[in-house]
């Protein structure tokens, strides 16, 4: 069923003022300052020069920095970005949790051993101490 | 055409709104949305300068920062369900194992 | 004959759409309406990519963000989501 959306409008007067108070100082230093007319990209192509600046490419008609390196390097960060979601997320073939066993993402607290997910655990705590190294064997 | 104040303005009160976000929220997955408006705030910015002096300079970029703005979501979300798998609730104040 | 300005009322009645959806995905109490506000202010920013002739930046803030991160956070919205114990609609509590 639908529900109407309730908005939460708690006691949160400190970051309220927080919030607020900033946006006077940029609103008060934006108004104050003085600019221009905007330049525009009178009729130039813009879809193409974005590809020419990015590639670090001779030709595009409004002027830019190049942006190879930066390419490459955000181009590492993505990959980096990647392999970490699939390390925090995936599971063993067998439907283990990798994070609770090799990872220790709870801070090394007594593990819940009633959760659902691994109830397999607590007949070889072995296997679930020594992190990765059994995980090969327990398969 | 609108001076470039007013897109300032706009991107000044999208950035303080995902500020007052971060600040009062407790769920992980409010303080996603308002890291994603905070980004926003800042290609608005980028884009109305590059409008401004014709450089596309601030274009590009804010291409680079959509791109990271969507790997971080990808992270942060992995970062959620392991939150949530440990800890039963997706409540960032919670988790306080590595508090003194 | 007086020049109506057309594209200030666009930004004008278009920032009041995106500052308002942007409020209401701070201030609305539940995550799933939070989420779809935030779709509505991409969405508004897009607009706002256009007029400042970034048209190809407004595809991608289109296709990135709406299609890739929305989709990713609609998708832990489900995993995660509590229904509060005074919903009476009588479903399974995901």
């Amino acid at each position: 069923m639908p529900t109407r959306p309730h908005l939460n409008l708690g006691s949160h007067l400190l970051s309220g003022l927080v919030a607020v108070a900033l946006f006077a100082v940029l609103a008060t230093v934006f108004l104050t300052a003085s600019f221009g007319a905007p330049q525009g990209f009178g009729g130039a192509q813009v879809t193409p020069s974005i590809g020419y600046a990015m590639f670090d490419l001779s030709g595009g008609e409004i002027p830019s920095d190049s942006f190879l390196a930066a390419f490459e390097i955000i181009d590492l960060v993505l990959l980096a970005a990647l392999a970490a979601a699939v390390m925090l997320a995936r599971r063993e073939a067998d439907g283990k949790l990798i994070g609770i066993e090799s990872i220790r993402t709870d801070g090394g607290r007594p593990r819940d051993t009633t959760s659902a997910s691994d109830t397999d655990v607590e007949t070889e705590p072995n296997a679930a101490a020594d992190g990765d190294g059994d995980r090969e064997g327990a398969n | 055409m609108v001076a470039v104040q007013f897109y300032l303005l706009l991107s000044a009160a999208i950035f303080c709104i995902g500020l007052f976000g971060i600040l009062t929220r407790r769920n992980v997955l409010f303080f996603l949305m308002s890291v994603e408006l905070m980004l926003n705030a800042a290609n608005i910015n980028l884009v109305a300068f590059s409008f401004q002096y014709g450089n596309l300079t601030g274009q590009v970029f804010s291409l680079f920062i959509t791109a990271l703005a969507a790997a971080e979501v990808a992270v942060g979300i992995g970062i959620m369900l392991v939150l949530y798998r440990n800890f039963g609730d997706v409540d960032v104040t919670k988790a306080t194992t590595l508090r003194w | 004959m007086v020049a109506i300005p057309y594209e200030a009322i666009a930004f004008g009645l278009f920032a009041l759409l995106t500052v308002a959806s942007s409020l209401g995905v701070v201030l609305v109490e539940d995550v799933w309406h939070a989420s779809l506000l935030l779709g509505v202010a991409l969405l508004s920013v897009a607009i706002h990519y256009v007029m400042l002739r970034a048209e190809f930046l407004a595809a991608m803030q289109v296709l990135v963000y709406v299609g890739g991160v929305l989709v990713l956070i609609t998708f832990a919205v489900m995993l995660v989501r509590q229904v509060p114990d005074d919903d009476s609609s009588g479903r399974e509590v995901a």
